[in-house]
């Protein structure tokens, strides 16, 4: 409980003062080529704002447009229509030199971590720090350790991604995100390759770095009872658009869509999930 | 048999010498412009990041065309080239012209091959932590495909120690030349199964070692 009330406070303090969106969409069309000729149209003019200290949880059955969404924050889709300003920066009219700089704000992991395999985890974390700083060799080795002790894995920054766990893998890429300290966390479905145990402690870590380093969070996953835990909003995608978004911690409303009514089961039977205790970085 | 031995030993060496020579500057054509070819096929590839369809189609086509002939084909059509670039069509130095030009598409094709081993989601990770195209070649392809590209050299290599030996026909020399002037056409048994001794020795040096440089290299 006392965890949640602490989730809530920081979250209120980012959200007070004037509203600060720190990602805006507007009107994200995107459809795709399906082998057979035709097009698919993953998402109709969705628009969705997060402001500066949020958690948001996108979630949907398959083909919703969830990741397709999340994927369109950093412009790893390209949307066909609409707009997709970070810091009220439209990244879709940046010239390639200036969208690259703009990625280095917004860190990103994936469902199967994407690390480069021949290269010890230290140089994973090291990788976004050679690609834009200039730092010197003792400031890049004190930022990677500080990276590495927030995933604790400051012991394993000789190992090759081949030599750890699943778990253990996440957390480098958690750490290899934050290296460049950014704004934004985009988490496409972190946990899907992971076991129930695993996956609850490294949604926790998601949740310490966002109170701690403030960092704002988008996540896509199909682990519902642990996001009506972890967001502060939770937005359902029902082909290609919003269907509808609350907050998990409002119990009392009605919830239109089969998946919120399910959500917010979870976090009324789940209680304020006992699991959430107690979670130890493992 | 010893007495053999000693007596062709100089015009043994000389034709390993030559070998050598050929092997090296093909090789070392085929890498720094056979390999940068094949990156770029890669790049232009549809999906990948320079995507190009029209300039990728233009690059592989030529790259068939000059894979799709006949070695032997291959040297007599170039001997103008080869005069122009070494001032003989004649000799070793004359003979890696066209084994080099041979030697350039093949290894385009093994490293654009290589580099799609690379999984795409490393280069979508990269592609999210701001990494231009030429990171992407040095500090990603490059370094997720080493060892794959230690085996491509590996088979290159082996695969025109044997080419090497059709550059007899223009004087080339080497060991395979050797085998052919005097185990073949003069019958001799005895030099015919030496030099295909020193040949086996060859390939088997060159795989074991490329074989170990490819492991050690790969940390998957």
């Amino acid at each position: 409980m006392a965890t949640i009330t602490a989730m809530r406070l920081h979250y209120n303090t980012s959200a007070a003062g004037p509203m600060q969106n720190l990602i805006q969409l507007h009107g994200i069309s995107k459809s795709f080529h399906l082998p057979d000729g035709s097009r698919y149209q993953a998402l109709h003019e969705v628009s969705l704002s997060v402001r500066a200290g949020e958690i948001v949880g996108l979630i949907g059955r398959s083909g919703a447009g969830k990741s397709t969404l999340l994927r369109s924050i950093n412009l790893l889709e390209r949307p066909d229509h609409g707009a997709v300003q970070i810091n009220g920066q439209d990244l879709t009219r940046m010239p390639a030199a200036q969208l690259r700089s703009a990625r280095e704000q917004i860190g990103m992991m994936f469902q199967h971590y994407n690390l480069l395999h021949n290269l010890n985890v230290y140089e994973n974390v090291a990788f976004p720090l050679r690609l834009h700083q200039r730092l010197n060799a003792p400031r890049l080795a004190a930022r990677v350790r500080e990276c590495l002790d927030i995933v604790g894995l400051a012991d394993r920054a000789g190992s090759y991604p081949a030599q750890l766990s699943g778990g253990q893998k996440q957390r480098v890429s958690i750490a290899r995100a934050l290296a460049s300290r950014p704004d934004v966390l985009l988490c496409d479905e972190p946990t899907s390759a992971l076991d129930a145990a695993t996956t609850r402690s490294i949604l926790a870590t998601l949740r310490n770095i966002n109170i701690s380093l403030g960092v704002t969070i988008v996540i896509v996953s199909h682990e519902l009872a642990a996001l009506a835990q972890l967001c502060h909003r939770v937005v359902v995608l029902e082909d290609g658009r919003i269907a509808e978004q609350f907050d998990p911690a409002d119990t009392a409303s009605v919830r239109s869509t089969a998946l919120g009514r399910e959500l917010a089961y979870y976090r009324k039977e789940g209680g304020q999930a006992a699991s959430w205790e107690g979670v130890q970085h493992a | 048999m010893l007495e053999t031995l000693l007596a062709i030993l100089p015009d043994l060496l000389l034709a390993l010498g030559q070998t050598l020579l050929m092997l090296a500057i093909c090789l070392v054509v085929a890498v720094l412009l056979g390999g940068p070819l094949g990156v770029l096929l890669f790049l232009l590839a549809p999906g990948q990041m320079l995507q190009q369809r029209a300039l990728g189609a233009v690059l592989g086509w030529l790259v068939n065309t000059l894979r799709s002939f006949p070695f032997i084909i291959l040297l007599v059509a170039l001997v103008p080239f080869t005069r122009w670039i070494v001032g003989s069509s004649i000799g070793p130095l004359a003979a890696s012209v066209p084994l080099a030009c041979a030697a350039v598409p093949y290894f385009a094709r093994l490293v654009e091959q290589q580099l799609h081993e690379v999984p795409r989601g490393v280069l979508e990770a990269a592609t999210a932590m701001g990494a231009s195209p030429w990171q992407m070649v040095f500090r990603v392809l490059l370094v997720e495909a080493r060892s794959g590209l230690v085996s491509a050299l590996t088979v290159l290599a082996i695969s025109f120690l044997s080419y090497s030996a059709v550059a007899g026909v223009v004087g080339g020399g080497g060991i395979g030349d050797l085998a052919i002037r005097f185990g073949y056409y003069r019958f001799d048994t005895g030099m015919m199964v030496l030099t295909i001794a020193v040949l086996v020795a060859l390939v088997q040096l060159i795989q074991l070692g490329g074989s170990r440089l490819a492991r050690r290299l790969d940390r998957r």
